[in-house]
């Protein structure tokens, strides 16, 4: 059974190869030049302002951890409003509503909960 | 749609506790955390409640046999029992939590939201064949756990004990589904008991053939899935971020962690361990590999005790000194483990039930000595046995059961154990455990002796008689469960569990 991951090994050993071998060509035959320019972060565009580790405020991470949270509740609703007819069909229609309904109810006090924490008002 | 409700009606304690969970935390958000204890009341009825449907299922199953709740949910009396001591533990975590007069009570709504949260996850990991959820029954339990630990924003080391634990636990939990991942791919199921033993056009491939084929990716898979229950009761080469998650987080919520989120992780172990190398129907040429997997264990099981017993030795701080003891008591439960028969499993609850206990003792001491002084070094315990005699005592009681001496539940506790692992071959590992408790009397006393043989420093007398009455009935308990009429039934729950499992009960040596 190991033997059947052999090719990939060898797909492991080619772009290895591959990578290595281009840095070692380019070390060999390449022209060396050396100025101020080289040693900046990108060789082209703007220079750098600053540092890279700034405080960010947390708003940012909240409304991120909120967008998740409703977008997977609009993700799940979808296919479930295209299947619905299909267990109304099956004559399980009430159970599957009484699901959503809880599933909705549940982040409804989500929601409730970050608004009331002022979670929701970007200045607070 | 009668059979939609007969099944919603066996996860009918996991529906009440959710609904509880949200209950609290709108009650919180209306209220504006004023009345927190009414929250703390209210908690405790619901989990009455789910306590008192505990008890109905056990005695269901008892007529019924194991039940199935939409082919993900296994009701067994396994599960059960786990589930109860969870409930009952986190009845006394919210007692400690009311009584405890270092805890904020502002956002308690929250920490009631998550502790109950954490119950759940913990409820579905303990009752699942199924390692999809199993998963996210731990994750579940972790995820709460890590905002837990991390409640008290303001202070650094509650804030450091969070982050430790998020990034040991994210890690380790990438290693588990890794390999869950290979164990899925191996047998195309994610169903234990069909790994275990596959019939004929179910469509999976036992994990005996996948390891007559090719032993190495079993044993891979196998041991990186022990890998991850073993972070979760900190068993040895994971065990680094206990001391400093249980030292920073608030006590409360370290009892919690120390006594329901390692049980939890322990039956989720049994359950693996049983189902894929002892249950009946499992080949034979997997069972003989269980035995090197029980032999990995009672190696893991003696490193884990010693360096905990060891580490423990030195600590200053009590609250460090319990972390490493209850790394130190993973080490003991993993001897059921490692011994790979029913009376081994049976061992093993019996000792996580007695270790119930004794630890949710020992923290509330804690807590209360927390309150008395706002320290938690052994040496600041000078003259607790002359200003608060009863706490002492009772604390007194709670370590005699945790070293392992009679007349204590722990004692008859050990006891099983080591004749459970004798009977399993292992008894070098009994001599070992033996010698560790040994170890274990001298620090244990250590805080017996700075309490009574030590003059009493100058403090500001202090009492909670709530905290202090509750010390006393977990010391009687803690004694009582050790004699003879409480602890034979204690022991028959116990050997129900791995009957459950459909584990063989062999006999000695015949393995």
């Amino acid at each position: 059974m190991l033997s059947q991951y052999g090719p990939i090994l060898i797909l492991i050993a080619l772009v290895l190869g591959f990578a290595a071998g281009n840095l070692v060509i380019s070390e060999l035959l390449g022209k060396k030049t050396s100025a101020i320019g080289k040693a900046d972060a990108y060789e082209c565009g703007m220079g750098s302002i600053g540092n890279a580790r700034l405080r960010l405020s947390i708003h940012f991470y909240l409304v991120a951890v909120l967008f998740i949270l409703f977008d997977v509740e609009s993700l799940l609703l979808i296919p479930w409003a295209v299947s619905a007819k299909f267990f109304e069909a099956q004559g399980v229609g009430g159970i599957v509503f009484t699901e959503i309904v809880g599933f909705v109810a549940v982040l409804g006090i989500g929601l409730a909960y970050v608004w009331n924490k002022g979670g929701l008002s970007w200045d607070r | 749609m009668n059979a939609y409700i007969e099944q919603m009606g066996l996860i009918a304690p996991e529906l009440v506790l959710t609904a509880l969970s949200l209950f609290v935390l709108t009650w919180d958000l209306l209220k504006k955390g004023r009345n927190s204890d009414h929250i703390g009341y209210a908690t405790l009825v619901g989990l009455a409640v789910t306590g008192w449907l505990l008890l109905q299922q056990w005695g269901m199953l008892g007529d019924k046999g194991t039940q199935t709740a939409f082919g993900m949910v296994t009701i067994d009396r396994f599960g059960t029992f786990f589930k109860l001591f969870t409930v009952g533990s986190m009845a006394v975590v919210t007692l400690f939590v009311m009584l405890d007069k270092n805890e904020r009570k502002h956002g308690i709504g929250e920490y009631y939201f998550l502790l109950i949260g954490a119950s759940i996850g913990a409820f579905f990991m303990v009752s699942t064949n199924n390692l999809l959820l199993l998963m996210l029954g731990l994750e579940l339990l972790s995820l709460a756990s890590y905002s837990l630990a991390g409640f008290h924003k303001g202070s650094k080391r509650s804030a450091e004990a969070a982050l430790k634990y998020i990034v040991f636990g994210g890690l380790s939990a990438g290693v588990m589904l890794y390999g869950i991942s290979l164990l899925y791919g191996l047998t195309g199921t994610l169903d234990l008991g069909l790994m275990g033993h596959a019939p004929e056009g179910s469509g999976a491939v036992s994990l005996a053939t996948q390891f007559d084929a090719s032993p190495i990716p079993v044993a891979i898979a196998v041991v990186l899935v022990l890998a991850g229950f073993a972070y979760k009761v900190s068993v040895v080469p994971f065990h680094f971020w206990t001391p400093d998650v249980y030292e920073g987080a608030p006590t409360p919520v370290t009892t919690f962690l120390a006594v329901g989120s390692k049980a939890a992780g322990f039956a989720a172990l049994l359950r693996f361990v049983g189902a894929l190398f002892l249950t009946d129907g499992v080949d034979a040429s997997i069972v003989a590999y269980g035995d090197r997997i029980g032999f990995l264990l009672a190696i893991l099981a003696a490193i884990t005790m010693t360096l905990g017993n060891l580490s423990a030795l030195r600590q200053g701080s009590l609250k460090r000194m319990l972390a490493y003891s209850s790394i130190a008591h993973a080490g003991y439960v993993l001897m059921g483990a490692a011994s790979m028969t029913s009376e081994g499993f049976a061992a093993a609850m019996f000792y996580l039930a007695a270790y119930y206990c004794m630890n949710l003792g020992a923290f509330g001491f804690l807590i209360y000595f927390e309150g008395v002084t706002g320290k938690d070094d052994i040496d600041s315990l000078k003259g607790m046995g002359w200003r608060h005699p009863v706490v002492a005592w009772s604390m007194v009681v709670f370590l005699v059961a945790l070293t392992g001496l009679p007349p204590t539940v722990g004692f008859y506790g050990k006891l099983i154990l080591f004749y459970a692992a004798i009977d399993a071959g292992l008894a070098w590992l009994v001599i070992i455990a033996a010698i560790n408790s040994v170890i274990s009397l001298f620090y244990y006393f250590r805080v017996a002796k700075s309490m009574f043989l030590t003059e009493p420093v100058p403090q500001v007398p202090m009492r909670q008689h709530g905290l202090a009455g509750i010390l006393c009935v977990l010391a009687v308990v803690t004694v009582l469960a050790g004699l003879g009429a409480f602890k034979d039934p204690l022991r028959g729950w116990a050997d129900e569990g791995p009957a459950s499992l459909e584990i063989y009960a062999t006999d000695a040596g015949s393995r």
